[in-house]
């Protein structure tokens, strides 16, 4: 039974290679900082193209869990997601699978497999009663039932008999129905139609060009606003070709805006701004002598708080984006609380939690999900937190150090009396070299400095008081909170969430046809008092997410092929 | 039964409560900084001063010198060893024997701890129960810690030896975690009116990667109200916390040692530290046969008496001879001994 799937790997690996692995395409990409042009209504978009993009771990665990079971356990190790223009997301537009990574899709498949056929399972999954270890029937309708869903479209007649075949020869050969189901999905999990998402697109008749097919609509709907596959009513929508249409589309965004399940996407979308990989990776550390409260369970709940309080704010508050900046509402728990310092009735989970109006925080910067992550394993980074600032909440390019730095004029900090991180990083602004780019970094960070390298409260370092004083673009603030009230004034800070994310939704840069676009969704974003769900459904019923200038092109081609695309399928017999 | 004054040793801070008591103010000690303020303004937490204890074990005596002539007692181990045969000794009826050669300690060394019956008292006192106190180092006699005597010349009790650690483990480790708790704090230098409370707590002291126990973490008082002491009022006189009488019950529940750590009548020291930390001590009168029931019935049945070297039928009788508390008409003794034990406490916020 290993033929189907090596087989499945061998075109894996071709598709993959051939349609992604590139860092753009040809594509005209515009730079996120160019301002954008103003327009009243909905512009005319000449959308960007569309590439292949790679379920994300969280996309692939959760449509296991809808399609085969919530207590089905995916455990493995996932390839790892790549950062492309900021975003996984793009990221996942530009990543193939390696050899050693399919091994670990066919690990879990199988793995998955085996708990979705089991005794306690399988009657969820299959709707009939095998009358041997072959049933040709009875497996037909396992096959096109999942197929359906993990492929996210129906299974054309000549795609099953492959995949009957699989299972039929299984169960023959095991003397068990359920072990040659069990073989079939697997192998279904390893399909590319499975590991990538494929959008189809087709001519549109009424306005010309390429819109995205009904059916792909489906899946990019879904995976955008829930952050997995699409659940039986979205499909079937896009089974009858109601996506295609304003009416259509329309309803089914509704609902998938009113829906809990939004929250999903939104907590994705703003840990992947947030870099909060890093942390689920178990890459954040820090020295265990200088940060003794410092835990991988402590990190993680740090993660939690932020998301909780994005969630909460901008979905079950419907708030204003920029008092993210600026609330002192949160989430604690008793692992946290030694970190921050406050007490927590809780013994064990969450509960809401206010910071006092002088505790010196206020807003996400200030939590110590992003205080920890932008700093060294043993002291804080007023460069790295300012970096972050700029780069991500601002979208603003920082260039990368030069390469011929003088590190000796920064090897007598001590000597020097430079106590304070303000006064070893005047040092920095010293030195022409490195003036122009720690002048839009640090002051930003130094605001952030009463907060340790895990971001514990402190009013002194090294026996001096912290100053945290300081401007951003010329306007100047206190300390902390003052940061976050200037940051939620900052004119960059609304359109460069737009950016993200648009980004986030189409899974590549926007292109120079989008720009009036993104000019719009701005102001309109603004005129809604900057509320996320009312900019989510501007752009799934935009122009710019229903439609394509094609397939992207290839790593190395030199310009998008404008003709219509269709699915890539993949069955079984055709490889073997 | 014990008087309601108490003198302090070590500090100086023998405060009135009830009645007039102690030695009173220090006149011109000044307190060596202010203590970090309680961070929090959450109600329930304003003005308090919460604590975890992050060490808790006996007060060892200074200068006690020769105190266990010929040594420390023997428990079977020791007794095989010199080639005899282990006495007879049943933990669970521990006067069915006797270990006539049981001693208990006889020390003039100075000990840290409280004056906790208010009288200066020497064995060969007319009055009930009479026993040599203990001088406190640098200060007044009187200090009060029978249990020391009883139990002083065991080796596993010895400062460093099989006792302590495992303690000291245990209340890190949440076999024993105590709290204590001090309410209506509005200057934590001088204050003339603190609440104190003493309780255990079903959570684990919150752990560092270097195994040090974190300040501020939140522990939520057990929600046995038998582990609950009584209420003590009491006052900070430069920077220390003295407060009592209160009656107080530690839960404990070390590998299979399961009981209760009783005191009655007891009082609480705390002396802040500018780190927000406190070291203190916890003096009262243990019930003797609580005192057994972990030591001896407990203890010595799953292998204590060849640990820590003794036999339980010595101490028991050692625990009878040098009771000093709390005299029983009934049965013509003192049904406790008067102990003193020390401590560290972590900041931590009492949720109760």
């Amino acid at each position: 039974m290993r033929t189907p799937l090596r087989a499945a790997l061998a075109l894996l690996l071709v598709v993959a290679t051939a349609c992604g692995g590139g860092s753009g395409g040809g594509s005209t990409i515009a730079p996120p900082l160019d301002p954008p042009v103003t327009q009243p209504d909905p512009p005319v978009v000449d959308a960007g193209p569309v590439a292949m993009r790679r379920l994300t771990e969280s996309q692939y665990r959760a449509t296991v869990a809808d399609v085969l079971g919530e207590d089905v356990i995916v455990a493995g190790r996932f390839e790892p997601d790549n950062r492309v223009s900021g975003l996984l997301a793009v990221g996942a537009s530009n990543v193939s699978v390696t050899p050693a990574g399919f091994e670990q899709y066919d690990a879990i498949a199988r793995a998955v497999a085996a708990q979705a056929l089991d005794p306690a399972h399988r009657a969820a999954l299959v709707p009939c009663q095998p009358s041997g270890a072959t049933d040709d029937a009875c497996a037909s309708a396992f096959i096109g039932g999942v197929g359906r869903r993990l492929l996210r479209r129906p299974l054309a007649d000549d795609e099953l008999p492959p995949w009957l075949a699989v299972a039929r020869d299984a169960g023959a050969e095991l003397v068990d129905f359920h072990a040659g189901l069990e073989v079939a999905l697997a192998a279904l999990m390893l399909s590319p139609e499975f590991l990538f998402r494929v959008e189809a697109s087709e001519y549109d008749p009424a306005r010309g060009g390429d819109r995205l097919t009904s059916l792909a609509m489906a899946s990019r709907l879904s995976f955008f606003l829930w952050n997995t596959t699409p659940d039986e009513e979205l499909l079937a929508a896009g089974e009858r070709g109601e996506l295609t249409g304003d009416a259509g589309l329309a309803a089914q965004a509704d609902r998938l805006l009113d829906s809990p399940r939004l929250e999903a996407t939104v907590r994705e979308f703003f840990a992947d701004i947030y870099g909060f990989d890093a942390i689920e990776q178990g890459l954040v550390r820090k020295d265990p002598a200088l940060f003794p409260a410092f835990s991988q369970d402590m990190i993680h709940d740090a993660e939690e708080q932020t998301l909780r309080v994005v969630a909460e704010h901008l979905l079950t508050e419907d708030g204003d984006y920029r008092e993210l900046f600026t609330t002192r509402q949160s989430f604690m728990t008793r692992t946290l609380g030694l970190v921050y310092r406050v007490p927590v009735r809780s013994a064990d989970g969450w509960e809401p939690f206010s910071f006092p109006a002088d505790s010196g925080r206020a807003g996400v910067l200030t939590h110590v999900s992003l205080l920890a992550l932008h700093s060294h394993p043993g002291r804080s980074s007023p460069t790295l937190r300012g970096k972050f600032v700029r780069e991500v909440i601002l979208c603003q390019d920082v260039p990368p150090p030069p390469g011929n730095i003088d590190f000796s004029m920064f090897a007598d900090d001590a000597a020097q009396n430079r106590s304070t991180a303000r006064g070893r990083l005047e040092a920095h602004v010293a030195s022409p070299a490195c003036a122009g780019c720690h002048n839009l970094m640090d002051p930003l960070g130094l605001a952030l400095e009463r907060m340790d390298g895990i971001g514990v409260e402190r009013d002194t370092e090294n026996g001096q008081q912290i100053d945290p004083s300081g401007q951003l673009d010329g306007e100047a603030y206190d300390d902390a909170p003052g940061l976050g009230v200037t940051l939620a004034k900052h004119p960059q800070l609304s359109p460069c969430l737009v950016d993200s994310l648009f980004k986030y939704a189409v899974g590549r840069d926007p292109v120079e046809g989008e720009r009036a676009f993104r000019g719009y969704l701005q102001e309109r974003f603004a005129a809604s008092g900057y509320k996320l769900r009312e900019l989510l459904r501007l752009i799934v019923l935009s122009d710019a997410f229903r439609t394509t200038s094609g397939p992207r092109a290839a790593s190395g081609s030199a310009s998008a092929a404008p003709q219509q695309t269709t699915a890539v399928t993949v069955q079984p017999g055709d490889l073997s | 039964m014990p008087s309601t004054r108490v003198r302090g040793s070590s500090c100086f801070v023998l405060l009135s409560l009830a009645t007039a008591l102690g030695c009173g103010s220090s006149g011109g000690d000044e307190p060596a900084s202010t203590p970090t303020p309680a961070p929090s303004a959450t109600p329930g937490f304003a003005n308090a001063r919460g604590f975890v204890l992050s060490s808790f074990g006996f007060v060892f005596p200074e200068g006690s010198g020769d105190a266990c002539p010929g040594g420390f007692n023997r428990g079977p181990i020791e007794m095989q060893a010199a080639g005899e045969t282990p006495l007879p000794d049943d933990c669970l009826d521990p006067t069915a024997n006797d270990d006539p050669g049981f001693k208990t300690l006889d020390t003039t060394g100075t000990l840290d701890g409280l004056d906790i019956d208010d009288t200066v008292s020497r064995r060969d006192d007319a009055q009930q129960c009479a026993h040599d106190d203990f001088p406190a180092p640098g200060g007044p006699a009187g200090v009060d810690d029978q249990l020391w005597r009883a139990i002083g010349c065991i080796r596993g009790f010895q400062d460093g030896d099989v006792v302590e650690s495992v303690v000291d483990g245990a209340v890190r480790d949440g076999s024993m975690t105590i709290l204590v708790d001090v309410q209506g704090v509005d200057d934590p230098v001088n204050d003339d009116d603190v609440r104190v409370q003493v309780f255990s707590s079903r959570d684990a002291p919150p752990l560092g990667g270097d195994g040090s126990v974190l300040p501020h973490g939140t522990l939520s008082i057990d929600p046995d109200a038998r582990y609950h002491s009584s209420v003590a009022s009491g006052r900070i006189e430069n920077g220390v916390v003295i407060a009592g009488p209160l009656d107080i019950r530690i839960r404990l529940n070390i590998q299979i040692v399961v009981g209760d750590l009783s005191f009655r009548d007891a009082y609480v020291r705390l002396e802040l530290q500018p780190d927000g930390s406190a070291r203190g001590g916890i003096f009262g009168f243990a019930p003797l046969e609580d005192v057994y029931e972990i030591f001896g019935r407990q203890a010595g049945t799953i292998g204590g008496k060849e640990a820590l070297g003794y036999t339980c039928s010595g101490l028991y009788a050692a625990l009878t001879s040098q009771a000093d508390g709390h005299f029983d008409d009934a049965s013509g003794r003192c049904s406790s001994l008067s102990t003193a034990y020390r401590f560290d406490g972590i900041p931590a916020f009492v949720a109760r």
